[in-house]
């Protein structure tokens, strides 16, 4: 009986944990309450924990052509840097052994880059696979994350707070009839990539109260982007066309208008609708501070009669 | 020299009995710097525990280490027979094709049919099988020479061609996964690819040791082969399966490694001449020794930034390549 007692007094405090299950169809066991997190993939789960104050032991982030480092977008929109925040990776060079030297208790990573180095990962640490390209809506991506990372109720009260902000932008007006649609043109192979769900994009004109245009309608329900040939341009009604740069790339907002003029040549003269150009630094990843800033950038003259 | 064990005996040049040990020595020097090699640094006994296996630093860096060891073995053996088969120092499953072949079967295999690694294997297999008849009968029946390389770059171009399009054709996470693979890389090894690699290194390379007596007579062409009783009907068909066989698990494994079989090959012979099962020995061991060099460097060289052993491969390989036309074309004058 002694024994009995004693041994209960020595087993370890029950660790707080929950199991998740994630976007590769993994059952993960992950702390309740992560303290050291290792985001391996820089503009989408580094933004997202930045935002969310979450204590990050390491993230990855991309080469300049300087050689310098820097995290793609989380710098842009929160003025993250590496050292600031240690270095986990080179972005998409996932090295498992750098990631343990920074003793995480939980690692998030992306299905395209990620995936294959899994089993090593999860030999370091409980790991989290993200899929942001798979199709889903980017609030309900951010809302899991939160979850993982024991951030729920902050997540749900910046929501709260986005959306009266929306309210503010909207200013009354009603724009539901109004129509969005995100395209990247590529001039270099005369394609157009049609995307359903662009990170802060799609926040931003969903909470306003736009509708995704019916081009959308070709991106395949399990992905957030196709790519079409340049020829397809006339499909493309919508009252708003959201085009975006790079300005890590030192690129401008002609830079998107110019690529569309040599994939489509005279279309955008033609669109009869609004033409915005948003950073994407800023507007592709999922968060409410980018989401905001496209909210602001929509044309303040927008009116729609009916839906394009 | 002929050596002698009990009632076996064996003929081996007086260049292999120098070259064995050296090499052995040197792949396990190399050995001991790649389990040292990363982000963590390691004391001896660290290594020794890590050889082991025990430890994070053991389950993270033994498997690809031993991977790379059997893969690049397997590759190199690989390329040995083709160079064979084919009477053509140059031939290599990267160059001739049956990497890209196997490459595009796993391709449809895996997204079209969502098959597992296990299964992949057997599809890679069937996919170099057809390249390499395909390769095999063009080259011989169509051109002298060099012919065989012309057509085994030519499939790789058009399968090269398909491989782009299967990536691009699907999603960015789908083309991001498939990136680095495509490139030959062992960063994604695990505990499971290696018993996978291992499991078939245990069927091919006994078989390939089995067959290696009968490649000398090869060497003389194919009729003269004939002519001393070699059964050739059955002997090429059996050696390009082996061929297969050796270089699919490698590419489901770690994505097609060019120029291996090539590098190999083509210093195993000036080190120990032309013997066949000589050269098959010496090649692997310098194969293993290769992709364990190019993937230790790819990763810990230039930290952080990580290099896929493939282009460290391919790279070395494009020097070898040149330098072998260049005795070649010496040997002819």
């Amino acid at each position: 009986m002694i024994r009995l007692v004693l041994a209960a007094l020595l087993l370890p405090l029950p660790l707080l944990a929950k199991d998740i299950t994630d976007d590769a169809g993994f059952t993960v066991t992950i702390p309740d309450d992560p303290q050291r997190v290792v985001s391996l993939h820089d503009w989408i789960t580094t933004v997202m924990a930045a935002e969310l104050g979450v204590p990050l032991a390491g993230t990855s982030a991309r080469l300049r052509s300087d050689g310098s480092l820097y995290v793609r977008s989380a710098e842009e929109l929160f003025g993250m840097t590496v050292p600031e925040v240690p270095l986990a990776s080179i972005h998409g060079q996932t090295d498992p052994e750098q990631v343990a030297a920074l003793r995480p208790d939980l690692i998030i990573g992306n299905l395209g880059d990620t995936l294959d180095q899994r089993d090593q990962l999860a030999l370091v640490a409980p790991t989290i696979i993200m899929d942001p390209e798979g199709g889903r809506d980017p609030l309900d991506l951010y809302r899991a994350f939160a979850g993982w990372v024991n951030r729920s109720e902050l997540f749900e009260a910046k929501l709260a707070a986005f959306q009266a902000d929306a309210q503010g932008v909207a200013g009354g007006r009603d724009l539901s009839a109004c129509t969005y649609l995100p395209v990247l043109a590529n001039d270099r192979d005369g394609t157009l990539t049609i995307l359903r769900h662009y990170g802060g994009v799609t926040m931003a004109l969903d909470t306003l109260g736009l509708t995704l245009a019916d081009a959308a309608g070709m991106v395949p329900e399990s992905q957030s982007r196709t790519v079409v040939s340049a020829e397809m341009a006339g499909a493309l009604r919508a009252d708003v066309l959201v085009l975006t740069y790079l300005s890590s790339r030192e690129e401008t907002p002609d830079t998107p208008r110019n690529a569309f003029d040599r994939a489509a040549p005279g279309f955008l003269q033609g669109f009869g609708g609004h033409v915005m150009a948003v950073e994407r630094e800023r507007a592709y990843p999922i968060s409410f501070q980018g989401a905001a800033e496209v909210m602001r950038a929509l044309p303040a003259d927008i009116a729609c009669a009916e839906p394009r | 020299m002929i050596l002698r064990t009990g009632p076996f005996s064996a003929q081996v040049s007086r260049r292999f009995l120098w070259a064995l040990p050296v090499l052995l020595a040197a792949v396990a020097a190399l050995v001991w710097i790649a389990i040292g090699a990363g982000a963590t640094p390691t004391t001896a006994t660290e290594r020794l525990s890590a050889l082991r296996g025990e430890g994070l630093i053991g389950d993270l860096r033994r498997p690809r280490i031993l991977v790379a060891l059997l893969g690049g073995a397997m590759t190199a053996a690989s390329g040995i027979i083709l160079q064979t088969v084919s009477r053509n120092g140059l031939a290599d499953p990267g160059l001739l094709g049956l990497s890209q072949g196997s490459v595009v079967a796993i391709l449809i295999g895996g997204l079209v049919f969502g098959l597992g690694s296990g299964a992949l294997v057997w599809v890679g297999l069937g996919g170099a099988l057809a390249v390499s008849v395909l390769v095999l009968g063009l080259g011989r029946g169509t051109l002298a020479g060099g012919g065989i390389v012309l057509v085994g770059l030519a499939v790789n171009i058009v399968l090269g061609s398909v491989t782009e399009i299967v990536m691009t054709s699907g999603d960015a996470t789908r083309f991001a996964r498939l990136a680095v693979w495509s490139r030959g890389s062992l960063a994604g090894v695990s505990a499971g690819d290696l018993r996978l690699i291992a499991v078939w290194a245990l069927v091919t390379v006994p078989l390939l040791l089995a067959l290696s007596r009968h490649l000398a007579p090869l060497l003389l062409g194919h009729d003269a082969a004939r002519g001393v009783g070699v059964d050739t009907r059955r002997l090429l068909p059996a050696l390009v399966l082996l061929a297969a066989a050796l270089s699919a698990p490698v590419v489901v494994v770690c994505g097609p490694i060019s120029f291996l079989g090539l590098i190999a090959g083509y210093v195993a012979r000036r080190l120990v001449g032309d013997a066949p099962t000589e050269v098959l020995v010496t090649g692997m061991i310098l194969g293993g020794g290769i992709l364990l060099l190019a993937d230790t460097a790819g990763r810990a060289a230039l930290a952080p930034l990580v290099v896929p052993a493939g282009l460290m491969t391919s790279v070395a390989g494009v020097v070898v390549f040149l330098l072998a036309i260049a005795a070649d074309r010496r040997l002819n004058r």
